[in-house]
């Protein structure tokens, strides 16, 4: 027996969380990025 | 008589003449042809192997799946050689995992960690593993997790389309490695008719500069650790493969474990050979010979293709918010396949702006690829199992 609902909230979270769980990593990496380059210039001046 | 007495000749089924066919199509691929040759050349002999009656080198259950056992069958002769290989390296998921250890250590994140927004890309570019997961399962052909292992070949990376199905569906572990692994050597010829239906020749003349930014040592060193913890926090089935992807991947990038980092992709190269042998010998012809494994082989197809439509789609959405524009090509790179799927890429913008150079961008969502697949492969894991 096939269970539509079941089947849609699977694909519909799966795919959303995939999203926003690599949205969340991708502002770590440019927050950390951007904190690293701006104590570096800091450093420089 | 003279040594025939017990000659396989006579229990030759068409089944298993068809399957050496098939194994010796995938040694050809493999050496003439030059397609996944470290995986087709030992796939295809382990289909030898595991179809020639009475050699015993591989025994099944009556339901399809190896015999379990240990030494002490393997000298009573009720289980092969292969079956060990099966039970202690795949059952218990440790070739794939090792496998993705190996991959880490020979994986440069500079371009992903320049552009943080090409991990979207990785996101994104799994949708065609959503949607056949939703095309198989609503057929009422598959089970909801024969399902999930078929949608996974979507996102172009062997070693999560092997532990997940090893876990959900491992009565499919033969065919959906080996077609998962055939396909990704089709990405060449699979994504260009996609990128360019999907894009008009005034996006892909888009220019961008041919440097990424150059990354710190310290970015690179923080950027496995940083994606371990994010991602087993919020997702904590994901843990093993990200794991091993990202502790290798700090392995390569901490300047003092080179030795181990090298280690690592020796290693690889041993695990790789006793997957392909193992995942060869998964293919008898009862379990390969099915209306399935051909649905099986055009449902990875549609994987591909919205797979690789999703990273495209999300670049041209992305675009309208920039000023200076991406070319949407490199979101097709999304789909990890590493690094044709960067390479062809390269090609088609290359084909459309000769001063186009993509390969440093479009590797950046090809290796946010591989996270988001070992994403989506604990996703499954968490919900299904």
């Amino acid at each position: 027996m096939v269970d539509w609902n079941l089947a849609f909230l699977i694909s519909g979270a799966g795919y959303g969380i995939t999203i926003l769980v690599l949205i969340i990593v991708s502002m770590c990496i440019w927050l950390i990025s951007a904190v690293l380059q701006r104590s570096k210039q800091g450093s420089k001046g | 008589m003279f040594g025939l007495y017990e000659s396989a000749l006579g229990q030759l089924a068409w089944g298993s003449v068809a399957m050496l066919f098939i194994g010796g199509v995938l040694i050809y691929l493999g050496i003439v042809r030059k397609m996944e040759p470290l995986l087709l050349v030992p796939i295809g002999f382990g289909i030898f192997m595991v179809n020639l009656p009475m050699a015993g080198i591989m025994t099944y259950t009556p339901e399809g799946l190896p015999a379990i056992g240990g030494l002490k069958e393997i000298a009573e002769g009720t289980i092969g050689i292969l079956n060990l290989l099966y039970y202690y390296g795949l059952e218990s998921e440790l070739i794939p995992l090792l496998i993705f250890l190996g991959v880490g250590t020979l994986m440069d994140f500079s371009p992903t960690i320049a552009r943080p927004i090409s991990l979207v890309f990785g996101a994104t570019a799994q949708l065609g593993i959503f949607v056949v997961f939703l095309i198989a399962y609503l057929s009422g052909m598959f089970t909801i997790n024969e399902a999930a292992s078929i949608g996974i070949i979507g996102g172009s990376d062997g070693p999560p389309t092997v532990y997940l199905t090893i876990a959900l569906a491992p009565v499919l572990l033969g065919p959906i490695t080996m077609i998962a692994y055939s396909y990704m050597a089709l990405v060449p010829i699979l994504q260009p008719p996609v990128i360019r239906l999907l894009t008009t020749q005034k996006e892909r003349k888009i220019f961008m500069k041919p440097q990424v930014r150059k990354v710190s040592k310290l970015e690179l060193v923080l950027f496995p650790i940083v994606v371990f913890i994010v991602a087993t926090l919020l997702v904590p089935k994901c843990s093993p493969l990200v794991g091993m992807l990202m502790f290798g991947n700090l392995l390569r990038v901490s300047g003092v474990t080179d030795r181990l980092a090298h280690a690592g992709s020796i290693m690889n190269d041993i695990l790789i050979l006793l997957l392909g042998i193992s995942v060869g010998s998964l293919m008898p012809a009862q379990v390969f010979f099915s209306p399935r494994t051909l649905v099986i082989i055009g449902l990875a197809i549609v994987a591909f293709i919205v797979s690789t439509a999703g990273g495209l789609l999300t670049a041209k959405l992305i675009n309208l918010f920039l000023k200076e524009k991406i070319n949407p090509i490199i979101g097709a790179a999304g789909v990890s396949a590493i690094p044709m799927a960067a390479r062809v890429a390269q090609r088609e913008g290359q084909r459309a702006n000769p001063k186009n150079y993509l390969l440093m961008h479009a590797l950046g969502p090809n290796m946010a690829g591989a996270i988001g697949t070992s994403l989506v492969a604990g996703i499954f894991m968490g919900m299904l199992r």
